[in-house]
Order: C-alpha cells, then structure tokens, then sequence
C-alpha cells in the first residue's frame, strides 16, 4: 500500500500527462480543446518560472515579454523571410534564450522589488518595441496567417511531448546539484557564494533556461492562435502566469502543470455567468489560496500511508 | 613544513574605521592555528578577507604560492579554503544529505546538459557523491540523521553538519569561525575531537574562538588580535602570559588569576 503510493507520487506527473493526452478522444468541442492547448502552452511558462523563480528566487513579472519575442521571432521568420518552421522552432528558443541572458545582468546586482521592477520595465519595452516597430510586427494591426508545424491534433500531441520533456528537465534539474545550486541561491545568496556556488553563473544559467521555455510557449502560441497582437503580451498576462506558478506550489512540476490547465480553463468554464464571471474568477483563487494548505498533496498521502513501525510499536 | 596561508599586512577599512590594520598571520601546512581577540577585535572580518567577502584595500593573502585577494568567494573555495560561519548557514528548505552535496559543488564537472540527459558521467559521480557524503556524515556522525530537515536537528549538530559541508569541498585550509560558541560541553568536546581528526587527514586549519579552553586543546600557534591590530603571537601560554593580551582580552583586573589557571 504505502509503496504503491509512493510510486503513484512519483510518478504523478505522467499520470496527470497521460490523462491531458486522452483528452482528444473524448471528442471536445473545437473552442474547450483550444482552452486546453493554451493551457498546455502556459504550462510551459509555468515551468518556466518554476526554475527562475520556485528554484532560484529570481522575480520576474516580464515574462509575457519573453513569450513575445519567441513567438514574433517565429512569425516574422516564418512569414516574411520564409523560414522553416521548424527551423524557426529551432531558433526562436536560442534568440529568447539570449535576451534571457541580457535581463540576467540586471539581477546580479538587484534583489526582490528591485528586480521585479525591472523584469516589468522589460516586459513593457518589449511591448511597446512590438506596437511601435510596425514594419515589422504589424504594430497594433498585428500579424496575420502564420504557418503552423502542424494542424489540428497532431500540434496537440506534439505540444503534449514538449511539454512532458519539459517537464522531465524541471524534474532533473530539481534533483541535481545545480537545482541544489538554485535552491541555495534562493535560501542564501551570501552563504551560496561563500560555499563555492558562482551566484552569477547559476543566476544566468537559470534566466537562460527559463528564458528557452518561455520562447518555445512563445512559438506554441503563434502556432495556436495563427495571429500575434501585443495585447496578447500585457503586464496582465505576467501576472497570470504569476499566479498559477503560486497556485501550482512555486517549486512542484506537476503543480505548475495542473494549475496553469486549470486558471486556463478558469474563466471560460465560468463565461456562463456574464457579468459576474470574473467577480467569482477572483473569488475562487482567493478561496483557493486560503486553503490550499488543505489540499497539499504530500499531507494527504502522508495520512492516507501506514503507521511507521516504529510508531505502532509505542 | 612549508607556508599554505600567509596574510601579508591586510588592511580593511569600513568608512572611517579600520577593522583590520596591517594584519600578519601565517598558516602552515598542517597546524591548527588559533586566532583570538575580544569581542569586535577584527577576528571574522580577518576570515571575510581572507574568504573573499571583503577584498583588503591593502596588503596580500598569499594561499598555496598564488596572491587570491580580490577574487571571488567561489573561486577562492575552488582554490581550497573551506569555512563554517559564526551564525549558522545551512539551506534550511533542503536536508542533511542536501546540504552536504551542496559543499560538493565545486568539485562537480557536471554540466547542465549532463544533467538533463542523464549522461553516464552523471551517473558515475552521482554513485561517487552519494558515497562521499556518507563518508564525510559518518566521519563528522551524522550519518544516522542524513535525511532529517535542517529545521528538525539541534544546534549543535548544525555547527558540526557546517564543518562536514566545508569538507566536501577537499580543502587544503579549513577556516572555523567560533565554531564552540553556543555548543555545550560534551559537544564541545566531541567537536575538539573532529578537528583533531580532520587535522590528522593533512588539512591545515584556522581556529577563531572565544573558548579559551577550546584553543588552548587545539592550537599550536595562536595571533592575538586587538582593535584591527596583532598584538601578540606564539604558542597559547606565550601569548596568555603576554601583558599586552592580559590587558586587551582578558582585562587588566582579572587578568592574573586567568594566567595562572
């Protein structure tokens, strides 16, 4: 019993990813299996900054700016240099993964509000660099018909698979020394150094990789959605992904997973209540973050598990 | 015995005070040395330059043949000079083991790519690590709590968990920043024991203690440091019949009954 849940624990992650992955076969209608696909998309953002910020502490309300920049790199290359798309999947992670190293910088030197200001500073130039550089982006008219990998379903399942392998890199990276490296940087910047942790290095490695993912849900989101416009890229949106980061546990891959499906899936599923939807919307999250606690997965296995055999002994 | 550590006239200023005037202080291979003074006498900030928290604005820290002030705490580590802080700093969310790993570090030639692949390199060091560690919790006896939080194990077993933490790096100087203070007396003990242990392996050590007795136990050399300034050095009784340390440390009206104890 208690070994049989430990494996199911373990292995949560797979199970959760298993059920998304049958949801086709249920047949949704076209707008819900859209719901779905975008929240596979926010749940690699959420990855994202499970490492940047669960992990390593680092802050950043810009990364709906990060998003930007991977998913109008794949359409502007795809679209006006014709690239391939899946060379633009390639190389829009790379393009983000560079600017990811430029908002690093800042964080050397800028801790907590400090350096949320300037992740916010970054999201908005990176916005109003879109609504102004019209020639290339289309500006406030946006862009239109970009070429997907793939049509209907099979992007589905590919996003499914990027998001497992995804996923599975947060998972390794938690257990390594370099997720130990983070964890250390979050605690302790100070005492990191001192035992021999290159603050700096783990900084940007961390913005990096966070950076990459969010590019590629940048791609995922041009590849959905067909059409970009910098209103998809507000501080509004950052702040979301805020949010289902917390409500996922900060530092839990397959929180993070499940919580950005459902803050996803929120709003739509409660449309039916017009005027009020979005009173209740805030309403639910409010009632979730007060008891959350109670829903902590690890406490409920850990009361559902057997006795120690040393506590039935006493 | 050739010198490892030489702090050659460090100087560090913090606005108009100088915490540190004109230090020497030497460390050989193989010594415990001691290095006391009353309280704000400059003891740790003399640590902190020499670790690379400050970088001296005068004066050289010669580690190993090779002038290491002004690098980078990590690099210097990398070099080979462990420590443990005054105030305890273990990464609380993490465990025994965790926290163990995490001295590891720069020893690691892991990279990120070995990591998200799970390559065989990553493999192999993991099994070494994992072993290592036990080793150094079964040499500092904590191998029984290695999966504890650090929020559940008692004081003193922190203070000892810094010490192994620091020996996960290898280093060749191990810098201990009051590491008595707050234990009681059987730990105390426990504790002389494991530097004197650690010290049989070839690893010199720098000793920083309030605990006479503590130095007095370990010690082969000791520096007396008063207001930034090194007033008296040598062995434990030189230095405690030396007036000018009766009369900074020990103060003036007690300072002959201490003597003779």
């Amino acid at each position: 019993m208690n070994k049989a849940l430990k494996i199911l624990k373990d292995n949560f992650i797979y199970l959760a990813f298993i059920v998304v992955g049958l949801l086709p076969v249920f047949g949704l209608p076209n707008y819900q299996f859209y719901i779905v696909e975008r929240g596979m998309q926010n749940a690699l953002v959420v990855l994202s900054l499970v490492i940047l910020l669960g992990f390593t502490g680092q802050l950043s309300l810009g990364h709906a700016g990060l998003v930007a920049v991977g998913a109008y790199f794949y359409a502007i290359t795809v679209k006006n240099y014709g690239f391939s798309p899946w060379i633009s999947l390639i190389l829009a992670p790379v393009v983000t993964g560079l600017v990811g190293m430029l908002l690093a910088i800042p964080s050397f030197k800028l801790r907590g509000p400090f350096l949320v200001v300037n992740t916010i500073a970054f999201g908005e130039i990176v916005r109003i660099l879109i609504l102004n550089a019209v020639d290339f982006t289309g500006g406030p008219f946006g862009l239109k018909g970009i070429k997907p990998l793939f049509s209907g379903v099979y992007l589905y399942y590919f996003m499914l698979v990027v998001v497992l392998i995804f996923a599975i890199v947060t998972l390794r990276i938690n257990k390594s020394h370099i997720g130990l490296a983070f964890k250390a940087i979050r605690d302790d910047e100070v005492a990191a150094e001192i035992i021999g942790v290159d603050v700096k290095k783990y900084k940007l490695l961390s913005f990096v990789i966070s950076s990459i993912f969010a590019g590629v849900s940048g791609v995922f989101f041009a590849n959905l959605t067909g059409y970009l416009n910098p209103d998809s890229f507000t501080f509004e949106i950052s702040s979301t992904y805020l949010l289902m980061v917390v409500m996922g546990g900060m530092t839990s891959t397959t929180g993070g997973f499940l919580s950005a499906l459902l803050v996803t899936a929120l709003p739509e599923v409660l449309r039916f209540l017009a005027d009020y939807r979005m009173v209740i919307y805030g309403l639910i999250l409010l009632i979730y973050i007060r008891f959350y606690k109670v829903l902590d997965i690890k406490k409920i296995f850990s009361k559902l598990n057997f006795k120690k055999g040393s506590e039935v002994v006493e | 015995m050739s010198s490892l550590l030489k702090v050659d006239k460090a100087v560090k200023r913090f606005g108009g005070i100088t915490a540190v005037d004109g230090v020497e202080l030497e460390v050989k291979e193989g010594q415990v040395v001691g290095l006391i003074g009353p309280n704000g006498s400059g003891k740790t900030t003399v640590l902190n330059v020499i670790t690379g928290v400050y970088k001296p604005e005068e004066g050289k820290i010669i580690f190993n043949g090779e002038e290491i002030q002004g690098m980078a705490p990590h690099t210097i580590v990398e070099k080979g000079i462990g420590r443990t802080f005054q105030n305890i700093r273990l990464i609380n969310s993490q465990t025994v083991f965790d926290n163990v790993w995490l001295g590891h570090h720069v020893n690691s030639k892991l990279n990120i790519f070995d990591i998200i692949l799970k390559t065989r390199r990553e493999k192999e060091e993991l099994k070494q690590v994992r072993e290592e560690i036990e080793e150094v919790l079964d040499f500092i006896g904590l191998l029984s709590i290695k999966d504890e939080y650090i929020g559940n194990i008692p004081y003193g077993q922190k203070k000892i968990l810094e010490i192994g933490r620091a020996l996960m790096a290898k280093p060749k100087l191990l810098l201990l920043d009051e590491p008595a203070a707050g234990l009681n007396n059987t730990e105390s003990k426990e504790l002389v024991q494991i530097v004197k242990k650690i010290n049989q392996k070839g690893i010199s050590i720098l000793l920083i203690e309030h605990e006479m007795e503590f130095v007095q136990g370990l010690a082969e050399r000791v520096y007396v440091l008063d207001h930034g300034k090194k007033i008296a050095e040598g062995t434990f009784a030189e230095c405690t019949n030396n007036p000018l340390v009766i009369e900074a440390y020990l103060g003036t009206g007690r300072g002959d009954k201490n003597a003779e104890n």
